[in-house]
């Protein structure tokens, strides 16, 4: 993600802790930062961008004056400059009584290059959208027409476009009147309507490159290499507000090109920016975008905000506990959002009990962390959380799903899955490393039996579907798409997909003496093959070049090494996401297994810090979860203010999360004082602790517990449901449970008054007392209760209706 | 392993109870201790008229067969001081009939039951030390067990669970100090497969506790766990020698530390063997596997982790290489000479003999250059055979697959001639079942036939065909069986009993041979597996093998059965009735099932028919096909019958079966015609062999709504006419199933043969309707034109 690297930029400008009343200039830059004009028809546009002490930034093209120090060498036409002959000169730019410049290079300015179908008529049929899925580039096409989506495959579509139907398609003879020209046109009837405008600069270059009778791109023609939009970051004030864009290519011939016109340029938040496609981004309602360039086989993108038009808004004075708070109020004061307050002991106690451990702190607990007067309070109690084993066994359950722990009838039988989650259990009660577990896993041979990690390999045997897992899980990165063509969202190519699965083409396995036992080896030969092509494919680190070829050694070993390294700049933000999500009910990139280009993360450089220091600590797990927990942004109260209501991505309020499946369960227990007994563990073990992802109950399946079947982080269903209102109300689990638990037959027995005992429910469930209204309001509903047996049935209701609260089912 | 049955006569009983086929579940307890006398229940039915217990193997007297109950006989035992530990395989022989084999163990320690509740570690049952804990786990369940021990000495555990071969029982043990702290545990081990043992070295004085349960918290069992300072070594080197020599070896993995101890090895056997290890007076209660090979040893040498440093054999071939990979990565190579043209099998024992390793072997020229290598084809072992392409020195190589390695990851690689194997066997009669007819039981006056399966491997060239002789058997049997052809891998076996053969039983050995006068000679016998414990698609767990066959004259059963002779042929692509005559004791009326055993290439029958509670007799229809064996073979029937709640079998006698050749061939002439329309359907005949006489001939395969009256052919006809007639409504379309079949008398019995197959009629629709469609078409006369 290099067009990212100008972010140091944001750091020179001193961020408006106090606002000023008339925002300065505090930088302007020239994009692109040097230009190269390689041909005669080679041009370069510029944009000028101001960076203003209120962190807003606006487009100062149309005020800027661009000159060429050397006048024979290139001239401006308006903002973009062409060639006149070859040398070595300056751009200079005037706004603002600054003047800034940009070194220029134009070479064989007198040289036409030949039109070529990759570099030249490509771009235009991407541009066009004639590839996109829903088109020609759809598996089977359509109207009998066919492209390779995305492009993935230009020698087929060059045989498709000139060869296919000879004579129908394109005619050399009359270029115009070519039938794949007056479709996009328009001018013939089209089912996709016009495409291409008629009269335009596009359509010219097709019809030359016919005209040179379309010849065949020669062999080693340049490959684009990297893709560069500017500016890289935009905040625009207020609605209406424009910036323009500016996108060069770089291809493996050292040149550049100038590709805004060819570019596809999409917003993922209309509603915030819009973006035209020449690259023109015009602000609307206030929020955030993320803006996309698709040339080739590159998709880059830029973010883009749009922010109320407050001149007078000022961030309040808050404090900051750790780093997190540092970089998240960063990011709040450039959107003009104030965080909340902080939520008070009680509520930080169950919140913090039920996300470390998963378990309702209990009443005396409570009680006692109330009264107790040390200021360090909240930091003591996370430092004794976390040395709880149901710590561990949170994390443990989440990584059984992220491993597929489950039965399969006869190919994982349950003797496996114990052994699997048994080993995982082991891992992390003996705090080994993150990185050391995921090597282990990687690398995994022998024996499932001998060695359960070995059972990654034997959960997914599918060499495709693994690569997509370990890319999902360990880097959260879905793969899926690239497999067929290349990412359309992401820079993923079918080259990338197919050398990364080159890493576990070699796994061989084998049944082991006990029929249930597969025995993973490395089967030292094997590889992967392209399906364009259908050659092999050696294997690559993603995005990476590797530093030797693998050549005799376990593709794997040399995976593992990369990837749980801090030289996969993925591996530990991706971990460290996964954490947060935990703690935030989102990820910074949401959903956490769906990094990619256009789904960036809502503070990178508060994600880029986590990973730092999660790389930092040796993958300390404790380490991060306490930078978490004690950050006030974690502590924050649930309660929204003016300015934060609307937000949910930037962590400037509490938020509120039903419990998980068995977390509930598990609180509906300790609360009710039952158990549950499930397959393989002792009566009353937690559901947490469920080896098995096929294990279930009605409940926990109600509740959206993850079957694991696949790696997928949407397993997991948050979501309420009717059925799960339904179920609380008038299913089995919440009135069996109270009836069988028996707390208020003992209450009742132990002479409590109705007050005392409605005290007790609350204590155990909410964690607080009750109000002195929900005291009256409960009194009142009670006073009828005359005898025992009445006022048992009265409370046993009352107990269900606290269970049946959304302050007892969510997380607050 | 030479065997002893150990046989006591019931006390001559009176009681005449007829109750065939007896059923042996289990016994209880589920073993002995050595040098005891006790009692072993044996819980089943019909077990009431029991009058000997069938042991596999040696030392081990009956005393007594007491309280003989339907569901229950109890047998006082005297188990010698040196019968022979571990598994027992034993039979119970009833005066009418002999039951399921079944196994138990012989434990050198006092037998001791696990007594709930024992499912928490406070709860802890106390035991004394070197006992054998005979328990059980219910699903979930997870017994602890307290041991006394002083610092220093050695604690073993080991624990039967599949191996007992009664229950799918994957035991898991582990061993915890007073603390809590895990000293050892284990699951699956190399030496047990899922059986499991676990040995540590007391680290102090105190009390510990031991775990047992199923690895996965299964479904209930009981298991026997040897708990005590034994000896328990999980291998042994070398793992094998030269029969009858004696043999130094070295125990390995045990905690209290490796030690020697020397064996002398009996002759070679097909069975398994393995030496006991013993410290200080106390036996390992199982022991660890080593070969009997009719050659000596060659050790390796470290270091010979390459070609150079090979262990050089000093003796010719044959000998046997034996080997530790000591560590991760361990390679290791041997060294030998050999003369051109020889022959060897070179196979490798690791994982056969309970070794972890997974070998791979190369052999290599004299300089280490690879001349063929080999991973799993013995299984998880290696194997090839190597012909040496010159004389000189070569090289061989061993690793692990997976590059493991440890002081216990013994092998022995022996290379020897290639020696002919002949073995048979009875294979099983029905999935998951491993028992049924696996006894050869004939009722007095009776008969009883067996389908034995063939196996062999490298026989000499001049072997075809081979000869099944009976060993060992019971008096007044005679075997009935024809030579089995080089060809066949499966046998009908029949025996005889003379009516006033006495009622007895043995282990015996149904040996299969070479005849007296064959150029070549090669013999074999009894090699039989029993698959103790399966489990559904998962396969088999625990199985175990015996080289002997329980064979028994039991009383006369209320029925009998006969083939009548069969007088025709079974003519190819023809079909023959064989009737089955049964003949019943006055009063006895059940249903009698009868199933042909045996079917020669080619000829296919229904797998049973029964001759219904009236019926005297059934046809059973024998069919070839058209390139069936011309050949004259014997087949046998077997009856069975439910008598008095058990089967009781009896077989027909060999009958001969005649395969000739078909009579006739022919082709139906492709024929159309219109629905509702009659066609003549001509079929050109080809004689093939004269018969006498008329024919009847028959048209079949007719579509519904279509038929053909018969016709008659002679030997002379050259074809025939069928006069098809069909319906308006007769299926149309193009109907290519067509065939005759012929029916024809041969020496007074029925004989059917078809021909003809595939032939083709094809059924339009109505003229009627294309002349519609086509109105500007003058009408036609309904004709020929079939478009």
């Amino acid at each position: 993600m290099k067009q990212f690297a100008s972010l140091a930029l944001l750091a020179l400008v001193p961020l408006a802790a106090f606002a000023a009343p008339k925002p300065e200039l505090v930088d302007i830059k020239v994009y692109p930062p040097d230009a190269t004009l390689s041909s005669k028809v080679d041009l370069q546009s510029f944009v000028v961008q101001g960076t203003y002490s209120d962190s807003t930034t606006r487009d100062l093209t149309p005020q800027a004056t661009f000159t060429v120090v050397d006048k024979t060498l290139a001239r401006f036409e308006k903002t973009t400059l062409v060639p006149l002959a070859d040398g070595k000169s300056e751009v200079q730019v005037k706004v603002e009584g600054r003047t800034m410049t940009v070194p220029l290079k134009v070479e064989n300015a007198s040289h036409i290059p030949p039109l070529s179908f990759k570099l030249d008529i490509m771009p235009i049929i991407g541009k066009g959208g004639c590839n996109t899925g829903s088109c020609h580039g759809s598996a089977r096409g359509k109207d009998g027409f066919r492209l390779s989506v995305f492009g993935f495959d230009p020698e087929g579509d060059y045989y498709r476009i000139t060869r296919e139907q000879i004579g129908r398609r394109v005619n050399l003879a009359i270029p115009e009147d070519s039938l794949f020209l007056t479709k996009a046109t328009g001018k013939v009837q089209h089912t996709g309507g016009k495409c291409i405008e008629p009269d335009g600069e596009l359509l010219a270059t097709v019809v030359k490159w016919l005209e040179a009778g379309a010849v065949p791109d020669v062999k080693d023609v340049a490959q684009v290499v990297e893709v560069e939009i500017y500016p890289p970051q935009v905040v625009l004030e207020g609605a209406g507000s424009t910036q323009q864009l500016t996108v060069r290519a770089r291809y493996s011939d050292g040149s550049d090109r100038d590709v805004t016109k060819l570019s596809v340029f999409i917003s993922n938040n209309d509603g915030a920016i819009k973006s035209s496609q020449a690259g023109l981004l015009t602000s609307d309602k206030p929020g955030e975008a993320f803006i996309m360039a698709r040339f080739d086989a590159y998709t880059v993108g830029s973010p883009a905000i749009s922010i109320p038009k407050k001149p007078d808004y000022q961030f309040p004075n808050v404090a900051e506990h750790n780093y997190i708070d540092t970089l998240v109020h960063n990011k709040l004061k450039k959107i003009r959002i104030t965080p909340s307050e902080l939520c008070d002991d009680a509520t930080f106690l169950r919140r913090v009990s039920l996300d470390i451990t998963g378990t309702m702190p209990q009443p005396d607990d409570v009680r006692a962390f109330l009264s107790d007067k040390n200021p360090k309070k909240r930091e003591k109690m996370i430092d004794q959380l976390l040395e709880r084993k149901e710590f561990t066994e949170i994390w443990v359950m989440k990584w059984a799903e992220l491993l597929q722990i489950r039965t399969d009838n006869n190919r994982f039988q349950y003797k496996s899955a114990l052994q699997y989650y048994d080993w995982l259990k082991d891992q992390f009660a003996q705090n080994v490393p993150i990185d050391r577990l995921v090597q282990d896993l990687l690398t995994a041979n022998g024996g499932t039996f001998a060695n359960p990690a070995a059972n990654f390999y034997k959960v997914e045997t599918d060499t495709l579907k693994l690569t997509e897992n370990v890319a999902q899980v360990f880097m959260g990165m879905r793969m899926q798409c690239a497999q067929c063509h290349n990412h359309p969202f992401d820079r993923w190519t079918m080259n990338d997909y197919y050398s990364f699965a080159a890493f576990f083409a070699q796994v061989g396995r084998k049944t082991g003496e006990d029929q249930r036992e597969t025995v993973v080896y490395n089967r030292a030969n094997g590889g992967v093959r392209h399906p364009v092509g259908n050659r092999d494919i050696p294997p690559k680190y993603l995005g990476m070049d590797m530093d030797k070829p693998v050549e005799g050694a376990d593709r794997r070993e040399v995976l593992a090494k990369w990837l749980a390294s801090p030289r996969n700049p993925w591996f530990a933000k991706n971990l460290a996401n996964i954490v947060w999500a935990h703690f935030f009910g989102q990820g910074i990139v949401e959903p956490v297994d769906d990094v990619r280009i256009s789904n960036p993360p809502s503070n990178p450089e508060l994600l880029e810090e986590l990973g730092k220091r999660f790389t930092g600590s040796n993958y300390d797990f404790k380490k991060l979860v306490r930078d978490i927990c004690n950050s006030r942004t974690y502590q924050l109260a649930a309660k929204s203010n003016e300015m934060n209501a609307a937000d949910t991505r930037n962590f400037a309020k509490g938020t509120i999360r039903r419990l998980r499946a068995e977390v509930l369960l598990d609180a509906i227990n300790v609360v009710t004082s039952t158990k549950d007994k499930f397959r393989g563990l002792p009566l009353g073990a937690r559901a947490v602790e469920i080896v098995d992802g096929r294990t279930s109950t009605y409940f926990l399946t109600t509740f959206g517990r993850a079957n694991r079947d696949t790696v997928c982080s949407c397993e997991v269903k948050m979501e309420p449901n009717l059925s799960q209102a339904l179920h609380l109300l008038n299913g089995e689990t919440v009135n069996q449970k109270i009836l069988s638990g028996g707390l208020i037959a003992a209450g009742l027995k132990e002479g409590k008054t109705n007050e005392q005992i409605i005290e007790d429910i609350y204590w155990r469930c909410f964690s607080r007392p009750p109000t002195q209204t929900e005291q009256t309001k409960l009194g009142e509903f009670l006073k009828e209760a005359k005898d025992n047996s009445a006022r048992s049935l009265a409370l046993n209701d009352m107990f269900w209706a606290v269970l049946n609260s959304k302050e007892f089912i969510f997380n607050h | 392993m030479k065997h002893i049955a150990s046989a006591f006569l019931l006390s001559l009983s009176t009681v005449s109870l007829l109750a065939v086929a007896p059923q042996l579940t289990t016994t209880s307890p589920s073993g002995l201790q050595r040098g005891t006398e006790a009692e072993l229940k044996f819980n089943g039915t019909r077990l009431a008229d029991a009058k000997e217990l069938l042991l596999y193997e040696p030392g081990i007297k009956v005393l007594e067969l007491k309280e003989a109950k339907d569901n229950q006989v109890i047998a006082r035992l005297k188990v010698e001081a040196d019968c022979q530990l571990g598994e027992h395989k034993v039979r119970i022989r009833t005066a009418t009939g002999v039951s399921e084999l079944r196994t138990f163990t012989i434990t050198p320690f006092a037998q001791l039951d696990e007594v709930e509740p024992n499912t928490t570690r406070d709860k802890a049952q106390k035991i004394p030390l070197n006992t054998t804990v005979l328990g059980s786990c219910s699903t979930e369940d997870v017994d602890y067990f307290r041991v006394e021990m002083k610092k220093g000495e050695p604690l073993s555990v080991e624990v039967e669970g599949m191996r007992m071969g009664r229950s799918m029982f994957d035991p898991y043990v582990a061993i915890y100090d007073s603390t809590g702290k895990t000293l050892a545990k284990a699951d699956d081990t190399a030496l047990f497969v899922q059986d499991t043992f676990a040995t540590i070295i007391a680290p102090a004085d105190g009390e510990y506790l031991i775990e047992i349960r199923e690895s996965s918290y299964g479904s209930g069992a009981s298991y026997r766990a040897h708990i005590g300072s034994f000896p328990r070594p999980s291998g042994v080197f070398p793992p094998g020698g030269k029969a009858g020599e004696s043999l130094e070896v070295k125990f390995i993995g045990d905690a209290g530390g490796d030690f020697t101890q020397t064996f002398s090895l009996p002759a070679a056997n097909r069975l398994k063997f393995g030496v006991f290890a013993e410290r200080k007076g106390l036996s390992a209660p199982s022991p660890n596997l080593v070969r009997i090979s009719p050659f000596g040893n060659v050790n390796e040498v470290e270091p010979n982790d390459e070609v150079k440093q090979a262990t050089l054999a000093k003796s010719e071939l044959p000998l046997a290489f034996n080997g530790i990979i000591s560590k991760k990565g361990d390679v290791d190579w041997f060294r030998f000479t050999a003369k051109k043209g020889q022959v060897y099998d070179i196979n490798v024992y690791a994982r056969r003999i309970r070794s972890q390793l997974d070998t791979v072997m190369v052999l290599a020229d004299a300089d280490g250059k690879t001349i063929a290598s080999n991973d799993d084809t013995g299984g998880a072992d290696s194997y090839m055979r190597f012909t040496v392409p010159k004389d000189g020195e070569f090289t061989l190589k061993i690793t692990d697959h997976l590059g493991y390695g440890g002081p216990d990851c013994t092998y022995r690689v022996e290379c020897s001639p290639v020696v002919p194997e002949l073995t048979t066997y009875i294979a099983d009669t029905a999935r998951y079942d491993t028992q049924t007819r696996k006894s050869i039981v004939v009722a007095r006056g009776n008969r009883f036939a067996s389908l034995q399966s063939v196996r062999r491997k490298d026989l000499p060239a001049g072997v075809s065909d081979l000869m099944f002789a009976m060993e060992d058997f019971p008096s007044g049997i005679k075997l009935v069986a024809s030579a089995i052809p080089k060809d066949q891998t499966t046998w009908p076996v029949v025996f005889e009993a003379a009516a006033d053969a006495p009622v007895a039983g043995k282990l015996a050995n149904l040996t299969i041979g070479t005849p007296k006068d064959a150029t070549a000679s090669v013999k074999g016998g009894i090699y039989q597996n029993y698959d103790l414990v399966q489990q559904g698609n998962d396969g088999v767990y625990y199985q175990t093998w015996t080289d002997k066959i329980a064979v028994a004259v039991v009383e006369e059963l209320p029925f009998k059965i006969d083939i009548e002779e069969i007088k025709a042929p079974l003519v190819q692509s023809g079909s023959l009735g064989v009737k089955v005559v049964a003949h019943r004791k006055p009063g006895f009326d059940a249903p009698i099932r009868v199933m042909n055993l045996f079917n020669p290439p080619g000829i296919g029958t229904t797998p049973d028919m029964t001759i219904g509670k009236d019926e005297k007799s059934v046809v059973y229809m024998f069919n070839a096909n058209g390139n069936a064996m011309l050949k004259k073979w014997q087949i046998a029937i077997l009856a069975s019958a439910t008598v008095d709640g058990g089967t009781a079998y009896a077989s027909s006698q060999l009958a001969d079966l005649e395969i000739a050749p078909a009579f006739v061939g022919g082709k139906i002439v492709q024929t159309n015609t219109l629905v509702g329309t009659s066609v003549k359907l001509r079929c050109e005949l080809e004689q093939k062999t004269p018969f006498e006489g008329k024919a009847e001939v028959r048209l079949m395969g007719l579509p519904g709504g279509a038929n053909a009256e018969p016709k008659y052919i002679t030997k002379e006809d050259k074809e025939i006419f069928f006069e098809v007639n069909t319906t308006t409504n007769a299926v149309k379309g193009m109907h290519r199933s067509l065939f005759v079949a012929m029916d024809l008398k041969l020496k007074g019995q029925p004989v059917t043969q078809t021909f003809a197959g595939s032939g083709a009629l094809r059924l339009d629709g109505p003229r009627a309707q294309l002349a519609e469609a086509r109105p500007a078409t003058p009408a036609t006369k309904p004709g020929k034109s079939g478009k």
